[in-house]
């Protein structure tokens, strides 16, 4: 197994956090190099040196790409932190469906790894609205980093295992069994959702629009407290007067330096000017 | 003129004095009535002085008389005739001749006794005229009807004196029924007693409707009006209507006071101006009353605004007396507990304001230490996660490997069966080849024959001439045939005898080979428990994994709900923090008197000490490792230098 370096961890680990913002400790040293040694070993690298080299000259981003696959950890499943299911079901979507003239919903889900989060708040919206949904757009942006989770998200395929947590109403009506192992989700719920690779870094984020709800839950544990601020204050700026952020349980926003107001545990609002 | 008639003239001066005195005594007694006491000796005094004016009279009246009397007389007779034509004129005072003697004499003695007695008479007359009835008057004889009338009328004079005066009495008791029992008197006297008993009537009645109006303004009812009285009673008339109209702009002074003194005003006063005397005392009374009530009320009510503005730094401070001193002590009695109370809450809004600011930090601190503990656990719980996974697989994959190895030890031993069979089949070769050897010895003598044999028939052929140049050819073929059969021979043979040297050759690698894959087999079944081993482990693994991440997800709750609930104490304690600081202001908006302004800084600093010792004890946010930082920022930099621009982020975002 090929060791690391103090000096290659601390090398790698920043231009980890330059380009992904994903913060790694010391303590995360083994981890580090235990995800990377198939890949070193697939190109022959012989030590971490040459492969910092080989990122660090990579002109076609696909070296960055294979790193991102390896070092990002995609944990989720269905109804993680369901009280903010319950929350945007009960208060969020009809505060926003009363307040919209353009029939237009915009939520995104900044870091949707394998998409049961998106598709969980499709399906809250597809209940929400029944067969009343008229002209309203209510597809969902979901994005991550990794364009494998995203593949896996774009096909919604999931263990029986996995969506054992869901209502069995929405199992029924939202599920079809593909073997006795797996079920798919149907295409109304799968076309409400647009996936799309984005990184969190990006200086500028590209939208045309402001949000009027963002999810980013779980993502910014892995960040240090000074990219976390940046990324809270740019959603500050792309989300509309009166809009809402949740984030992860664990990842509770500074309440004296923040601009946005606290409304309940890792949900938090963008006041009305 | 007689001289009785003189006197019934001086009589009836007097009767018609008394009757003036009465008179005067009635208005007097009327205005004693009106008017005060000392009023009523100036009255008397000026009636004393009225009487005194009349008996004057009355006096120089019977000097007139009397020397009338006197001076006719001269020389007796002339004397006596003028003192008769004096007497006869009712000139008393005579001067008769003293020295004349004879009947002249007697009758001037007579005459002088007459004149005496006249003289007398006359006296007493002058006496009663003059008002002085302590006269006595004796009648000479029974038939002396002059000093038995002058008796009589004295008589009748006195009585009426004494009605009068028992009238008067009467009167004076308040007894105004009392009349002079007229009928006791004859002619005239009745008729002066009758004048008097109407003048006293006619006053009475006066009075009584007087009395009457008074009495109906005593009862409120001032539509009563006064008859238009006669003469200069209608003084009367004139007082009874000034009473009226005072008492009534009195009471409607006061009741307009009242009104508007009710009706919250209490600024109007009375206006005294057109009032007199103790009218006019009335109403300033109630202006003065008005003033002692409205002063403290006054005050009480600015003080009450400056309360009602935040300023509780007044106090009532004029004098008052009796219920208005319980007002004021009252009121500045609540003004000192609304100022104690105000500064304890003042004081106890300060400790709240500081504590809760203090416990928001504190629960802020703690809820940034627990979300950092979750955010760790977060990544512990998703580490885990996948180490499950990948623990299973690796479970799976030992048992793959364990199958495999079983698969491969068959095959082994399969080998080496085959192995043996090769080397039989080896051995066969070998044999066949030394018989394929022996074949082609005889292919190669037949090869060797075959070259004779064209040689021969290329010679039959050149013979032949012409005819056998085809023959030739074929010959020259056999004969290339022939020494290539004898080449082949000749490589087979060294293949062969190769073959023979390899077959043995690889007879010793089979051997060997049979040696190894019997090891191989031995090593398979070693490592096939090896592999059963570490299936079985990851196995174990796994669940002890699982078990972790239970426990793990146990952790993760706790400490969420750690977060969660520092998170809502310290919105709690904001919360809290701004109500303190809310009510804080509030109170600082009113104006103590007592140490609060010193306060608001220093009681912030003072807590309690279970609240300082429960701060105390609160965790700390450890500094973050500054060397280290600074180093990362020196890798972070070099690799923000060495980046090329390459999105990692698509560049379209559908209706996004």
């Amino acid at each position: 197994m090929l060791k690391i370096t103090d000096q290659e961890f601390k090398q790698l680990t920043a231009y980890i956090k330059q380009n992904f913002g994903i913060h790694l400790q010391a303590e995360k040293k083994t981890m580090l190099t235990g995800r990377l040694q198939s890949l070193l070993l697939s190109k022959n690298f012989t030590r971490f040196s040459e492969y910092i080299d080989y990122l660090l000259n990579d002109k076609s981003g696909e070296a960055r790409m294979e790193l991102v696959e390896k070092i990002t950890t995609n944990h989720t499943f269905f109804m993680r932190e369901a009280d903010h299911f319950f929350f945007f079901r009960d208060h969020v979507l009809p505060e926003l469906v009363q307040n919209n003239q353009e029939q237009d919903l915009r939520i995104w889900c900044a870091a949707c790894s394998t998409g049961e989060e998106a598709y969980t708040l499709a399906m809250i919206i597809a209940d929400y609205f029944g067969a009343d949904k008229g002209r309203w757009d209510t597809r969902i942006l979901a994005t991550d980093i990794s364009q494998q989770v995203l593949e896996t998200a774009r096909k919604g395929i999931y263990s029986l295992e996995r969506i054992a947590p869901l209502p069995a109403a929405w199992r029924n009506k939202y599920f079809h069994k593909l073997d006795g192992e797996n079920a798919v989700l149907s295409s109304s719920i799968k076309n409400e959702v647009i996936f799309r690779k984005f990184n969190l870094m990006e200086p500028v984020f590209p939208f045309r629009r402001k949000f009027q709800v963002i999810f980013c839950r779980n993502v910014m544990i892995y960040f240090d407290w000074e990219t976390k601020t940046e990324l809270v204050n740019k959603f500050y700026e792309h989300l509309e007067e009166g809009g809402y952020l949740f984030v992860g349980h664990s990842e509770s926003l500074n309440r004296e330096k923040t601009k946005f107001e606290y409304i309940r545990p890792a949900v938090y609002r963008k006041s009305n000017a | 003129m007689r001289i009785t008639t003189k006197f019934v003239v001086g009589f009836l001066v007097m009767a018609l004095l008394t009757c003036l005195l009465g008179y005067l005594g009635i208005v007097n007694v009327q205005q004693m009535m009106a008017a005060d006491v000392s009023a009523a000796e100036a009255l008397a005094e000026q009636l004393i002085l009225v009487t005194k004016i009349a008996m004057a009279a009355a006096v120089l009246i019977a000097i007139i008389l009397g020397t009338v009397m006197a001076g006719t007389i001269h020389k007796p007779i002339k004397q006596m005739m003028e003192a008769a034509e004096k007497i006869s004129r009712g000139i008393i005072d005579v001067q008769l001749p003293t020295e004349a003697k004879g009947e002249v004499g007697q009758l001037a003695v007579s005459f002088a006794q007459v004149a005496a007695n006249m003289r007398e008479l006359a006296d007493a007359a002058a006496k009663i005229a003059r008002g002085d009835l302590a006269v006595s008057i004796s009648a000479k004889s029974a038939d002396d009807v002059l000093g038995g009338s002058l008796q009589e009328l004295l008589q009748v004079l006195k009585r009426l004196m004494s009605e009068l005066k028992q009238l008067y009495e009467q009167h004076a008791e308040g007894e105004i029924d009392a009349l002079i029992a007229d009928e006791q008197f004859n002619g005239a006297y009745r008729e002066v007693a009758g004048g008097i008993n109407d003048g006293y009537r006619l006053y009475v009645s006066t009075l009584r409707k007087i009395l009457a109006v008074l009495t109906g303004y005593a009862e409120g009812n001032f539509s009563v009006s006064l008859e238009r009285l006669p003469g200069k009673l209608a003084q009367a008339n004139e007082g009874v209507e000034l009473l009226r109209q005072n008492l009534q702009n009195v009471i409607d002074e006061t009741v307009t006071i009242a009104g508007l003194t009710a009706a919250g005003a209490l600024g109007v006063r009375g206006d005294a101006d057109e009032l007199y005397g103790d009218f006019k005392r009335i109403i300033t009374g109630i202006n003065e009353t008005l003033d002692a009530i409205t002063d403290p009320i006054n005050e009480a009510a600015q003080v009450l605004s400056a309360i009602a503005e935040g300023d509780l730094q007044v106090s009532m401070t004029g004098e008052y007396q009796g219920d208005h001193a319980i007002i004021k002590k009252a009121l500045n009695q609540a003004l000192a507990n609304f100022n104690e109370l105000l500064a304890n809450i003042l004081e106890a809004a300060q400790q709240v304001a500081a504590g809760s600011k203090q416990i928001s930090d504190s629960s802020m601190a703690l809820s940034q230490g627990a979300a950092e503990q979750a955010s760790s656990i977060e990544q512990l719980t998703a580490s885990l996660e996948e180490i499950s996974g990948q623990t299973k697989h690796n479970a799976e994959n030992a048992d793959k490997v364990n199958k495999l190895a079983v698969d491969a030890k068959g095959h082994a031993q399969q080998g080496t069966e085959e192995m043996q069979e090769m080397l039989a089949a080896m051995a066969e070769i070998n044999r066949s080849s030394q018989n394929i050897s022996k074949i082609i010895k005889v292919i190669d003598e037949i090869a060797f024959q075959t070259n004779i044999l064209a040689l021969n028939a290329a010679i039959e052929a050149a013979r032949a001439g012409q005819h056998g140049k085809g023959f030739a050819v074929v010959a020259e073929e056999v004969r290339n045939l022939a020494a290539r059969a004898a080449n082949a021979a000749k490589e087979t043979t060294e293949l062969i005898n190769g073959s023979i040297e390899k077959v043995n050759d690889g007879a010793y690698i089979a051997n060997q080979t049979a040696a190894a894959l019997q090891k191989i087999v031995a090593d398979i079944d070693k490592m096939a428990d090896l592999v059963q081993q570490i299936a079985a482990a990851s196995t174990e693994q796994a669940a002890g994994i699982s078990q972790i991440n239970t426990g793990i997800a146990q952790v993760s709750r706790v400490v969420q709900g750690n977060s969660a609930t520092s998170q809502e104490s310290a919105a709690a304690s904001e919360e809290l923090a701004s109500q303190a600081e809310m009510l804080k202001q509030q109170v600082a908006g009113f104006k103590l008197k007592t140490k609060a302004a010193g306060q608001d800084t220093a009681a912030g600093e003072e807590l309690g000490p279970q609240l300082e010792q429960i701060l105390a004890e609160l965790p700390e946010q450890e500094p973050a490792a500054e060397e280290q930082a600074e180093q990362e920022q020196a890798y972070l930099e070099a690799a923000a230098a060495a980046e090329p621009k390459i999105l990692l982020s698509d560049l379209e975002f559908g209706k996004y």
